[in-house]
């Protein structure tokens, strides 16, 4: 019914903020933390013996963290003895001088708040071998040191790209191992649900700043170089975030890139996704630094991160709710029994869905539950709560409540339009036209519509969504509403559980335990992703697709993606590409939409790699919210990425 | 509600973005008074509903045999032939097609409910720059019905445009034009008698409405349809561009390559292709062409 973020180990899912350390050094945060050991006195403050234990640790961890800087600059300095090629050698002597200094130090440079940064990250990930952290807003925290170095002579732009571009080569050296197959039931989702393991790790650019100005720099249009020039590596997630004012040049510059390197950046709109921010507690201030981490999650700053996600199957409760709460596939009761659907009227059928929905949601927040007492018990984590705001200043790690925002959980419903376009199905053939009857679509369900073919196309045929087509559209925006309202109703020791529709690709994993399903589904084949229409069941073009997407309350969830599959030939030209810009850009702008990730391959070129795969070894393309080489997927992965519609002119 | 007030619409194409600027809506309108050999949109000549039939689609349930009240409809090899003598292409069959391998393209819409689809993508016209189209078929021949929609379309402030092969008469198209923001005007062939060949009606009345339009002073974009071995000679470009060259209203030509794209709807709907076995123009050739045109003081843009 559900699948579970953090059985493979690790927390993570959050944004690491390296703002304090490149300012004051893990020096300075060791001095801060001592003067509050020094001043906390447990006859006033009765949580001083559990702050003296996470204050104590930090000192601990931040020494650890600088005595593992300094055995890269001792490596450094010994290759940098041996070396006899002067330029080498050379910057051998650097990288010693630069680990030496930080994250100890204040980064004084450019390179050394991206090596302090660097460290973040991969320190942060040892803590608990987590994945999807988020380093923030690069452009912004880097340019102060970039402009400096370039005012005082130190450094050339040139070398500036060069450093930027090593900078995002290293992301793709670490890697984490995950298991091939997992116990039975759960098939390997590891493998496909996060299929080409990716790290998740993300970068985001653009936006706006404290005060509403563009934010664009220098480096947000050095950043896309960088992706550019590291091409055809993956890693790491690129976000663009698109506002009003974001200069028509960036966003077609971010274009081209998105276009010729495997659709990366993706695309994040500042307007709706601070609404959801805010409309959950986000200071404004903070709504405003928004950043992505993971695949596609937003995160303001102090924001706990959204380390426990469970990932409900939205689809398996209307199976439930047409079988008397019986899984069709294994014939075990695992739901409600919500009766008869044969004696149903549609609103009967919506409410017994309902009722089946909420009694997953209960069970997987019960779960949620009990994985984070454990986790604040066993698993605390030091190091990552050091780039957490709010957690010094408390004197408690993140698992312990330390984060300035306090939830850490989220729903990412997973199969949502799949149920929206069954019930549409529904409605319009057995309910308002009365072509089928309820039985007779039970028995196509349960025999796979084998032999069923006739009623099987007339259900592929009913209104989809993803057309602009309100009768999908509003039955669909029903199911994303009522899956929000239901999410939102558990309380868990971290706050509420918020919904998402974000992008990964376990809608394939968990498609394999459902059974057909009344869109013209087959048993065990993908749900949708994400808020993406069913692939191949959006055939009215991409101002259509993106007019349904908006048309489902964006901003009652964290994060809803939309993933677009379009033809090259879409932004070939100039004029075109300014066309599919202006397209972006109202999406955002006017109608609130969220995220957008893109892909501009043609079906042929992926058919023909499938097929081919000696042809197409750097044939990158966007799964859901991460990249991935196509020829290292598996086929399940790859013919759903096929199947998806593709776009053209 | 009376036939004249409905429109017969073959398609409406959203996110389409080489009929004009902008991101537009292209409403298709259907009947047309030539009959371009090369033309890639056949279904839309007729001025009538057509049964269309897609073997690729069709799953062979043969409900339509059933259905089909005069008998027009039989299968051979696994297919469904039609018998366009008989059929009157009344659409009870492809109603009772699960697969929508039977098809009626044309349906007669009224103004409302065609406003209401042209304004769901209001926003993205707005941001770009772009709106409407009215191509075809021939726009001017449903004049009333087109007028109306366009006027409506400008009361709600979208950009309208029509795509004219200029054959009408000339107080039936300056109807139109009065609620027009930009014509994308046709001219194929500068020779009357090739002209006469190859779409089946002469162009002198074309000619001549080009030259009354340029006294309107709507902006006007010309299009040539590039077709090797019909329209694709450098004289017939040369003597376009000339033509245009004396019309004040015109900045700008297209060249629109030929593609076989249309070439699969002449099966769908039983009729002969004349063009088969044509090779579209190559990159190369398609750049001398244009420039050829360009030395004419016109902007040239190779495709819509
Ligand atoms: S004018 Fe256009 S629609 Fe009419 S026949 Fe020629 S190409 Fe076809
Ligand atoms: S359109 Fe009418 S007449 Fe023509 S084949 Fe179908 S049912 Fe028969």
């Amino acid at each position: 019914m559900w699948l579970e973020g953090v059985d493979m180990g690790g927390q993570g899912r959050m944004i690491l903020y390296p703002h304090r350390v490149l300012e004051v050094g893990l020096k300075g945060i060791k001095a801060e933390t001592q003067k509050r050991l020094d001043e906390v006195n447990i006859a006033h403050d009765p949580e001083a013996y559990r702050k003296t234990l996470f204050w104590r640790a930090v000192i601990m961890y931040s020494d650890a963290a600088i005595a593992f800087a300094h055995r890269y600059a001792e490596k450094a300095r010994e290759l940098a003895k041996r070396e006899s090629d002067v330029q080498r050698k050379a910057d051998l002597e650097r990288i010693a001088e630069v680990c030496q200094w930080v994250p100890e130090n204040p980064a004084r440079t450019f390179h050394e708040a991206l090596q302090t940064a660097w460290f973040a990250f991969l320190l942060a990930g040892l803590d608990d071998d987590a994945d999807a952290f988020g380093l923030g807003r690069v452009d912004q925290f880097l340019y102060p040191y970039y402009k400096r170095d370039l005012e005082e002579g130190r450094l050339t732009q040139e070398e500036a790209q060069e450093l930027l571009d090593l900078f995002w080569i290293k992301f793709n050296e670490a890697h984490k191992a995950r298991p091939e197959s997992l116990p039975p039931g759960k098939d390997s989702h590891g493998k496909i649900g996060k299929a080409g393991d990716p790290l998740f790790n993300h970068m985001t650019i653009g936006g706006i700043t404290a005060d509403r100005q563009d934010a664009t720099n220098d480096l947000t249009y050095m950043i896309l170089a960088a992706r550019e020039h590291i091409f055809p590596l993956p890693y790491p997630n690129l976000s663009l975030r698109v506002h009003p004012q974001t200069p028509k040049r960036l966003l077609m510059r971010a274009l081209q890139v998105t276009a010729k390197c495997g659709g990366l950046p993706q695309y994040c709109g500042d307007s709706g996704i601070i609404k959801s921010l805010l409309s959950r507690g986000i200071s404004l201030e903070d709504a405003r630094d928004y950043t992505a981490h993971g695949c596609s999650i937003f995160s303001a700053p102090g924001l706990y991160g959204r380390w426990h996600v469970t990932f409900p199957n939205i689809t398996k409760p209307l199976e439930l709710a047409l079988n008397n709460g019986v899984d069709r596939l294994t014939g075990a009761r695992i739901g409600l029994p919500t009766g008869d659907p044969t004696t149903f009227s549609f609103e009967d059928l919506f409410h017994a869905f309902t009722k089946q929905l909420d009694y997953m949601l209960e069970l997987s927040s019960q779960e949620v539950a009990v994985t984070q007492k454990v986790m604040e018990e066993k698993f605390p984590l030091v190091f990552t709560s050091i780039f957490v705001p709010d957690c010094l200043e408390k004197g408690r790690d993140i698992t312990a409540g330390g984060a300035r925002y306090e939830w850490g959980n989220a729903m990412a419903g997973m199969g949502a339009i799949t149920a929206g376009d069954s019930l549409a199905a529904i409605k319009k053939l057995v309910f308002d036209e009365k072509r089928v009857t309820m039985s007779e679509l039970l028995e196509a369900l349960d025999a796979d519509f084998q032999g069923k073919e006739e009623l099987h196309q007339l259900l592929l045929n009913a209104p989809k969504y993803g057309n602009d087509d309100d009768y999908a559209d509003s039955i669909v925006k029903r199911v994303c509403d009522t899956f929000c309202r239901e999410a939102q109703k558990y309380p868990t020791p971290k706050g509420k559980m918020e919904p998402e529709f974000h992008s990964v690709t376990l809608s394939v994993a968990l498609g394999f335990h459902t059974a057909a399903s009344p869109d013209g589904r087959r048993a065990c084949k993908p749900l949708n992703h994400d808020m993406s229409p069913t692939a191949g069941c959006d055939r009215s073009g991409p101002s259509a697709m993106l007019k349904s997407a908006s048309k489902i309350d964006q901003s009652a969830t964290v994060t809803s993606s939309l993933l677009m599959t379009a033809d090259p030939s879409i932004v070939s030209r100039e004029r075109d590409l300014e066309k599919f810009a202006s397209l972006l850009w109202t999406y955002f702008n006017v109608l609130d939409g969220t995220n957008v990730q893109l892909n501009f391959l043609s079906t042929e070129t992926l058919r023909d790699a499938q097929l081919h795969p000696e042809k197409y070894p750097n044939l990158v393309v966007r799964v859901a919210g991460f990249n991935a080489l196509f020829v290292e997927l598996s086929k399940p992965v790859q013919d759903y990425i096929i199947e998806r519609t593709c776009h053209s002119v | 509600m009376s036939r004249a007030e409905k429109g017969l619409i073959s398609e409406i194409q959203r996110y389409s973005i080489h009929d004009g600027p902008g991101i537009r809506t292209v409403v298709f309108v259907k009947g047309c008074p030539l009959r371009c050999q090369w033309c890639h949109n056949p279904e839309s000549q007729r001025p009538v509903p057509e049964l269309l039939y897609y073997p690729t689609k069709c799953s062979n349930f043969r409900k339509c045999l059933e259905i089909c009240p005069l008998g027009a409809l039989t299968e051979a090899g696994g297919k469904i032939q039609i018998d366009r003598s008989l059929c009157n292409n009344c659409g009870d069959c492809s109603q009772a097609c699960p697969t929508g391998a039977l098809k009626i393209v044309g349906e007669w819409m009224g103004l409302d409910p065609l406003l209401a689809k042209i304004k769901k993508d209001l926003p993205f016209y707005q941001t770009s720059g772009g709106g409407v189209t009215i191509s075809g078929g021939e726009p001017a021949s449903q004049p009333e019905f087109v007028a109306q929609l366009l006027r409506e379309c400008q009361r709600n402030a979208i950009h309208t445009a029509i795509e004219t092969c200029g054959y009408v008469k000339w107080e039936v198209l300056s109807h139109i034009l009065n609620y027009t923001n930009l014509v994308l005007y046709d001219l194929k062939v500068m020779d009357p008698e090739k002209h006469k060949a190859f779409t089946g009606v002469s162009n002198e009345l074309i000619v001549h409405n080009a030259q009354r339009l340029a006294q309107q002073r709507i902006p006007t974009i010309i299009r040539v349809p590039v077709v090797p071995g019909y329209t694709a000679s450098n004289e017939n470009l040369e003597a376009i561009a000339r033509f245009a060259a004396t019309l004040n209203s015109v900045e700008e030509i297209h060249l629109l390559p030929y593609h076989r794209l249309g070439e699969a709807k002449y099966q769908k709907l039983d009729r002969e292709y004349k063009l088969e076995g044509i090779a579209p123009l190559r990159e190369e050739e398609l750049e001398t062409l244009a420039h050829l045109v360009e030395s004419y003081g016109f902007r040239v843009q190779i495709g819509g």
